[in-house]
């Protein structure tokens, strides 16, 4: 495995990264605040809830790996190994 | 039947091809018990997924949706935030498990607290909580061989063949040892999930089409528990909570930290994970809400995945069956393994050997028993309540492994004392409300027993945190210990190994 700099430098993305946690907490907060659970009962709320909860988690993983990879200033490069 | 049981068994020739073909002789008993710590972000995540999202989730959530409702889909929020706390996990567990070659869960406890205590009760907490599971995935795989059977098949016959070969199977866990079971994974993950969610949106669009719409699902499946319902406001919250932290209690989950070749594997793999599991369980349980009012459904909701496949005609019900089979056997594996290296590494060895053959044949030996055990006693408890009972209570105890594990990692204060004391009383106290209460505890709002033991659990924890004095020995070993962490990120995106005798070496357990 190697790994290749990224032109981003040091700190650039901190803003970024703060975004990425914000978008992650607040899919903790949504799957688990008991208030959403208790206000639905129609399918199109329903659904918008489930869904869009699961996508909010989702994305905010992604975003907080990729800020992380870009405050780091270096990509793994992927090829080797397995 | 010739269609079913042909499906089977070229599904497990494919699988012990592979395993034969990529075979490598281990080179130790770390090396057995890990992996030797070599895999990259796609072998991790077909390896989490596999051992995450076992052939339940096929039978008893989709059938607690096809039952329930929108309850079910508590399995796509626990699954989810499991996976983001295994992005913070992935440094220290990771970067302690390589350095001091730690290869299983309650190694790592130990190694934390400095205490054989907390290894071995965490380590015994984990094997109890294992054991009903193996047994019952044995017997839950029945079902599939009496659907591939196509009726021709009695159910006992079923759960008999069910156990040959997920025993069958074992062979290779006990030659390969954990670089087996992850490869495995790669095979069953890619049937399980990839060739499971394509088979799911043709589900999805055959429901939608032929007017099993949204608007078709039974009244009332639209609705969690809230105020003034019989479980309680707090049921939902619970499930998904006790689920989320109580993920990473499990041994098998658990060690997939220590089989990745770095943390930015592990990192990527979580990114790699999260679209997969999230499209794959949403899917899953909306076929199993849309199928809701599918007839025959509403009879036997568990088996809502092979009744909604026979639309297809035998080939894909076998093939449903097939990808039930991939995902259970990834699971008992992945239990099996880490229940024996646990055995092995926690509880026999007190001396390792120069070459650690003596570890490797006693885990080899673990391997054997455990199958064998729980092979007998899925036979011998065909019918028995009491196998479901400590099956659900063991969920509510391991999951008190949780603050000492948590606290643990991120948290400098904890002691040996603290990590004893709450795995103790959380334990206690959820297996005594878990007998009065089997759903939730009414006068706490509905929560499980799982989230009051982890109330008592933490209290009591951070109250023996504070209380209780360190030594200024043990402080500056856990200080030496984190000390690493602060540096591994920079190190970890340079991909820099630490230089022997450059690094400090805290006193093992």
């Amino acid at each position: 495995m190697t790994t290749q700099p990224s032109p981003a430098p040091s700190g650039v993305s901190r803003p970024g990264r703060s975004v990425a946690f914000f978008v992650l907490a607040a899919g903790f907060v949504a799957a688990l605040l008991p208030v959403f659970h208790w206000s639905l009962g129609a399918a199109a709320t329903a659904m918008t809830y489930l869904i869009g909860t699961a996508a909010l988690i989702t994305v905010g993983i992604i975003a907080v790996y990729l800020s992380g990879r870009t405050a780091e200033g270096t990509v793994e490069a992927e090829g080797a190994g397995q | 039947m010739l269609i079913g049981y042909g499906a089977i068994a070229l599904f497990l020739a494919v699988v012990v091809v592979v395993l034969e073909r990529t075979r490598v002789r281990s080179s130790g008993f770390s090396d057995y018990t890990t992996g030797g710590r070599s895999f990259g972000p796609w072998f991790q995540t077909m390896s989490f997924l596999n051992t995450w999202l076992a052939g339940s989730v096929f039978i008893s959530f989709a059938g607690m949706v096809a039952g329930g409702g929108i309850i079910g889909y508590y399995l796509v929020f626990y699954s989810l935030l499991a996976l983001a706390l295994m992005f913070f996990m992935a440094k220290p567990v990771h970067v302690w498990g390589k350095r001091f070659d730690l290869r299983t869960q309650a190694e790592l406890l130990g190694f934390r607290y400095n205490s054989r205590a907390v290894r071995r009760t965490a380590g015994l907490i984990a094997l109890v909580a294992a054991f009903p599971w193996i047994v019952l995935g044995m017997q839950s795989l029945g079902l599939v061989f009496v659907h591939l059977g196509f009726g021709a098949t009695p159910a006992v016959v079923a759960i008999i063949l069910s156990i040959l070969v997920l025993s069958f199977r074992q062979i290779w866990t006990v030659r390969m040892g954990m670089r087996g079971v992850v490869i495995s994974d790669m095979v069953q993950g890619i049937v399980a999930y990839g060739v499971g969610l394509v088979v799911i949106v043709g589900l999805l669009v055959y429901l939608l089409v032929h007017g099993y719409g949204f608007d078709a699902v039974p009244e009332g499946y639209y609705l969690l528990p809230g105020p003034g319902s019989e479980a309680g406001p707090l049921y939902f919250f619970s499930l998904v909570f006790v689920g989320a932290i109580g993920g990473w209690c499990w041994p098998d989950v658990f060690v997939r930290l220590f089989t990745a070749r770095s943390t930015a594997a592990i990192q990527k793999s979580t990114v790699l994970s999260a679209p997969i599991l999230m499209a794959f369980s949403t899917g899953l349980c909306t076929v199993a809400l849309l199928a809701a009012s599918f007839p025959g459904v509403a009879e036997d909701p568990n088996s809502v995945w092979f009744t909604v496949a026979a639309v297809g005609g035998p080939v894909l019900v076998a093939l449903a069956g097939v990808i039930v089979l991939a995902a259970t056997m990834g699971n008992i594996d992945a239990l099996i393994q880490a229940s024996s290296a646990q055995l092995s590494n926690d509880f026999t060895r007190t001396v390792p050997d120069a070459q650690s053959q003596g570890e490797t044949r006693m885990a080899k030996i673990g391997t054997v028993i455990i199958t064998v055990a729980a092979a007998v006693c899925a036979l011998i408890w065909l019918e028995a309540p009491a196998l479901y009972m400590l099956a659900i209570v063991s969920y509510a105890g391991i999951v008190q492994l949780g603050p000492t594990l948590y606290f643990g990692l991120f948290w400098k204060r904890g002691n040996a004392v603290a990590a004893v004391a709450s795995m103790l009383a959380g334990i206690g106290t959820a297996g005594v409300l878990q007998v009065i209460y089997p759903t939730s505890v009414p006068w706490l709002g509905g929560v499980t027993s799982g989230v009051a033991g982890l109330l008592v659990n933490t209290a009591v924890y951070i109250a023996c945190a504070y209380l209780v004095p360190t030594g200024t020995e043990e402080r500056r070993r856990v200080d030496a210990l984190f000390a690493p962490l602060a540096t591994a990120a920079h190190r970890q995106a340079q991909d820099v190994e630490p230089v022997p005798g450059q690094e400090l070496d805290p006193v093992r357990s």
